[in-house]
């Protein structure tokens, strides 16, 4: 089949503006991306400034509203930590976006895997059946999750910050062990790669971990936290995973934060959305924000009503 | 729920049901899915159809393509149906352009499929059972028509249309001709609206069925506009006027909603006798929906008066009537206020200032209105009545509604602001200064970031307004506020007045020049938003400001922010330098601008090179740069 030339900035535009990209195209930017993510490393070095994204879990209007909080690209670097797709209903919109982003702008944005970024998670949580209700076929499912094999699970801020989806692993002490796991493949069901996507802090434990109530990763404590930030020479550990009230929470003398960025989540919950903005001297700035308003969230009519007072009166 | 000891394999997620050959091009894909029992998969085949006949090019289509479209004429389910319909006129534009274009059957063959396959097709589905198919075929139609040529309007659409008008027997074909010979009125033009059309819409209004008789009298418009006031008022007025007091309410509703369509070609005259008449008979209709629709109409009835005749004629009946809705809510009519609320600015313009203490009152009891809707149609339209009415009568009666609304809901709130400066230019220039404070306070007071966007843009134009020295001793530190947002939208929508602010400074207060400039170099060297900041502020700036100024405050900062260490700023710089700087003349023959430009377009960043080369991002361009960065 011949392949057409794929117009990425056109792609973005459209997404943006709120329609879907044709399956052909969604092939297209899935094979592209996965070259870029090829070349990147389990632990990828990025540079400050940055701005640091938790799940948003396909609420696309939110991830909109994000971008306005937090500027668009290029004007501002971003740091995603997975849980693009799941639970909300925009998950294609979302990932097709994000994934746009990537291959016109490889240097600004950084996409980590988490947990929901996998072939048997997106079955039960709404990514595969969405993907059928908006394609008639699974195709788009098969070139977005076959993409997914290839994210990488973490990245390291100016030598300092490290960022990861879900937390730590009782198998991995150093940054070099994560350096050489295996990683092009479907998210195993244990492991220390599963532990990084799946692994979430236990506030109330001061010592070691235990297996995880989520049936996978573990719940771990702070001396492990205190143990990996002291052995690597770093400060801080940023991940998401988890729901937050008010868009995020700090542990243990911040040294470990948890950043949220699906505001109103499931669109029920009522939390706040955050993203955590870290500048060029790494001063950390907690940007928080509420869903996008319901006006906002056809975007087609909304862009009319919102400019265009006059819809709201008549006049000759 | 991961926790299965079951080691992953990829031959599991293989679903033959749903999985469809991604090796097909489209159209092979539509060959052997067209028919799947699937209906999803119908309905993504049936949207994609036009990119599919344009992939496939005009000999394969018509080949392979064409004769499968009748399957979705008579798919079962009514969405495909509906979806293939409003595809109908794309693919008809695409055969009829490709075949001119490749002279096919000497240009004409694309016509013939036209005329022989998509009419066909669209007029079997505007008669379809299901009402929203029938909708979507009828827009289709319309937009079809456009591509018939003269000489084919009357044998192939007409007498289509004639043929339906004429079935005794089915009265949904009647009502689809009485829609058809409105909505086709502009294509058929005046001679065959006034020869053959108005005898037809004649014929219909007396039809047996109410339906029939009601979409008449919903109908009317567009064949009155084409075949002129004279043969209106001769021959579809009298018409109308028996439908309006026709014994079904359906019909009578049906005749106030299109009362003000019919005023707008008829003569002064009969409009002020009698559609004002006919409109007091529905207002007073024992039906209670022909009153509400009568109401609902007023508005846009009193807007088709000019503003000559309205001075002279408008009856003080109609705006009692007009000023009666605002109090409707003590009947519990909310819809009413809601339609009064958001008529108001037009009755305003068409009966002139001069009529204002007949409204006054109205416009008083409906700035209190219990529903947010009510006020926030008026927030939205406040600077149109002002602009109206004039400084002394919104002086005295606005500004009351202007505190008002400061203080309601955001929804409200938001509405006004988003035309402020436009209200603020009608006032003198003592109320301004009165207000101004209040106005300066609405960003501090609201944690709606949107209400701070919006009020930002309007501060620019503000500026302009008022004295120099107001703006710096009033505007400045509010907008430095702005400016340094902690949300991006808020600081990249506020940066947009400070070329306006500068420009009024520069004019008239040397100090407030100074403090400005001097914030103006803080943000340029301050940390990274501050510094990205500075960099759009550098387009209004110049867009406001002498060139030479700029040349000798703001270039030397941009030449330093190229060698940022954070690339987005020196992205920023590019796209102005390239989209901004060397699109002005002066900027452009400078040494400095172009010692600037030089030095973004060797930069060692992809992104900052491709703004430096591109000012409007084309998909040639991008690969190019693509192509270079794999070299």
């Amino acid at each position: 089949m011949a392949q057409a030339v794929v117009d990425v900035d056109k792609c973005i535009a459209r997404l943006e503006s709120g329609e879907l990209l044709t399956e052909h195209e969604v092939k297209y930017i899935c094979e592209k991306v996965r070259e870029l993510l090829l070349e990147e490393a389990n632990v990828q070095n990025i540079k400050s400034p940055v701005t640091i994204v938790g799940d948003v879990h396909g609420q696309f209007y939110d991830v909109k509203e994000m971008f306005r909080i937090g500027g668009k690209i290029p004007d501002t670097n971003y740091l995603f930590l997975g849980n693009y797709v799941d639970r909300g209903g925009y998950s294609v919109e979302t990932i097709s976006l994000l994934t746009c982003y990537k291959l016109r702008y490889r240097g600004r944005i950084t996409m980590l895997r988490g947990n929901h970024e996998s072939r048997q998670i997106t079955q039960i949580y709404g990514f595969y059946t969405e993907c059928m209700k908006k394609y008639g076929n699974v195709n788009v499912w098969k070139h977005f999750t076959g993409m997914f094999d290839y994210l990488t699970v973490a990245a390291l801020i100016d030598g300092t910050v490290f960022c990861v989806h879900g937390g730590l692993s009782p198998a991995i002490t150093t940054l070099d062990q994560i350096r050489v796991l295996e990683r092009f493949k479907d998210v195993p069901a244990e492991g220390a790669l599963t532990d990084l996507l799946w692994s979430d802090p236990d506030p109330t434990r001061e010592t070691g971990c235990n297996l995880s109530h989520r049936g996978a990763g573990f719940a771990f404590g702070k001396d492990v936290v205190d143990r990996f930030l002291h052995n690597n020479n770093i400060s801080l550990i940023v991940r998401s995973n988890q729901l937050c009230m008010d868009g995020y929470q700090s542990l243990w003398n911040d040294t470990f934060i948890t950043v949220w960025s699906a505001p109103n989540y499931c669109y029920r919950c009522g939390n706040l959305g955050t993203i955590m903005e870290i500048d060029d001297k790494l001063n950390r700035f907690f940007n928080t924000y509420e869903a996008a308003p319901k006006s906002h969230r056809k975007e087609k009519d909304s862009a009319v009503k919102m400019d265009h007072a006059s819809i709201d009166y008549f006049m000759m | 729920m991961y926790n299965n000891e079951d080691v992953f394999d990829e031959d599991d997620f293989i679903f033959n049901e749903y999985t469809i050959d991604d090796t097909l091009d489209s159209l092979s894909r539509l060959e052997k899915y067209y028919n799947s029992d699937f209906s999803l998969q119908r309905l993504v085949l049936v949207r994609d159809v036009y990119d599919t006949a344009v992939e496939a090019g005009y000999k394969e289509s018509v080949k392979r393509l064409l004769p499968l479209l009748t399957n979705f004429v008579s798919d079962t389910e009514p969405v495909v149906r509906q979806v293939f319909a409003d595809q109908l006129h794309s693919l008809a534009t695409f055969f009829l352009e490709v075949s001119k274009s490749l002279s096919v059957g000497g240009g004409d063959s694309g016509y013939n499929e036209l005329i022989n396959t998509f009419i066909p097709y669209t007029f079997e589905l505007i008669i379809d059972k299901n009402t929203e198919v029938g909708q979507s075929a009828t827009e289709a139609l319309v937009k079809i028509a456009s591509l018939i040529k003269r000489e084919h309007i009357e044998p192939q659409l007409l007498s289509v249309i004639l043929n339906l008008a004429h079935d005794d027997r089915v009265e949904e074909y009647r009502i689809a001709a009485a829609k058809l010979f409105n909505e086709l009125a502009p294509v058929f033009g005046d001679k065959l609206c006034r020869e053959v059309v108005v005898q037809e819409v004649i014929y219909l209004s007396d039809d047996p069925s109410l339906l029939v008789r009601k979409t008449v009298s919903q109908h009317l418009g567009k064949i009155c506009n084409m075949i002129g006031t004279e043969s209106t008022v001769d021959k579809i007025l009298p018409v109308f006027m028996l439908l309006s007091k026709d014994e079904i309410w359906g019909v009578r509703k049906a005749c106030s909603e299109s009362i003000p369509e019919i005023s707008k070609c008829v003569t002064q005259e009969v409009r002020a006798t009698q559609l004002v008449e006919l409109f007091e008979r529905s207002a007073e209709d024992v039906s209670r929906w022909v009153k509400r629709e009568a109401y609902k109409q007023l508005g846009a009835f009193i807007a088709t008066f000019s503003t000559d005749q309205s001075a002279a004629q408008v009856p003080d009946s109609l705006i009692q009537y007009f000023s009666d809705m605002a109090f409707q809510n003590d009947q519990n009519e909310s819809d009413m206020v809601e339609y009064c609320a958001y008529n108001f600015p037009a009755v305003v313009a068409t009966v002139g200032p001069s009529k204002w203490p007949q409204l006054e009152e109205a416009y008083n009891h409906l700035v209190k209105d219990a529903q947010w809707k009510v006020r926030r149609s008026l927030g939205c339209s406040l600077h149109e009545v002002a602009r109206i009415v004039g400084t002394e009568i919104s002086e005295r009666t606005l500004t009351s509604a202007f505190e008002l609304f400061l203080k309601d809901l955001d929804e409200v709130k938001i509405g006004m602001i988003g035309n402020l400066a436009k209200f603020v230019q009608v006032l003198s220039d003592d109320v301004r200064a009165q207000y101004l404070p209040v106005i300066c306070a609405i960003p501090e007071q609201t944690d709606n970031w949107r209400i701070r966007s919006e009020v930002s843009q309007q501060l620019g134009y503000i500026a302009e307004l008022i004295p120099a020295e107001m703006v710096r001793e009033k505007l400045l530190k509010v907008l430095y506020e702005l400016y340094n947002d902690a949300f991006a939208e808020v600081r990249k929508k506020s940066i947009v007045s400070c070329g306006k602010v500068l420009k009024r400074l520069c004019e008239g207060d040397e100090q407030g020049k100074i403090d400005f400039l001097q914030f103006l170099h803080g943000l340029a060297q301050g940390n990274f938003h501050k510094r990205l900041i500075f960099v759009y502020a550098c387009e209004f700036l110049l867009k406001e400001i002498d060139p030479e100024l700029f040349l000798k405050e703001f270039v030397p900062e941009l030449i330093n922010l190229t060698q940022d260490k954070v690339p987005n700023i020196r992205i920023a710089v590019a796209a102005f330098t390239k989209t901004h700087a060397m699109q002005n003349e002066t900027l452009r023959e400078s040494p400095q601008v172009q010692d600037l430009y030089s030095r973004l377009s060797q930069d060692a960043d992809r992104d900052v090179k491709f703004y430096a080369l591109s000012s409007s991002p084309t998909s040639e361009q991008v690969k190019q740069t693509e192509d270079k960065s794999h070299e």
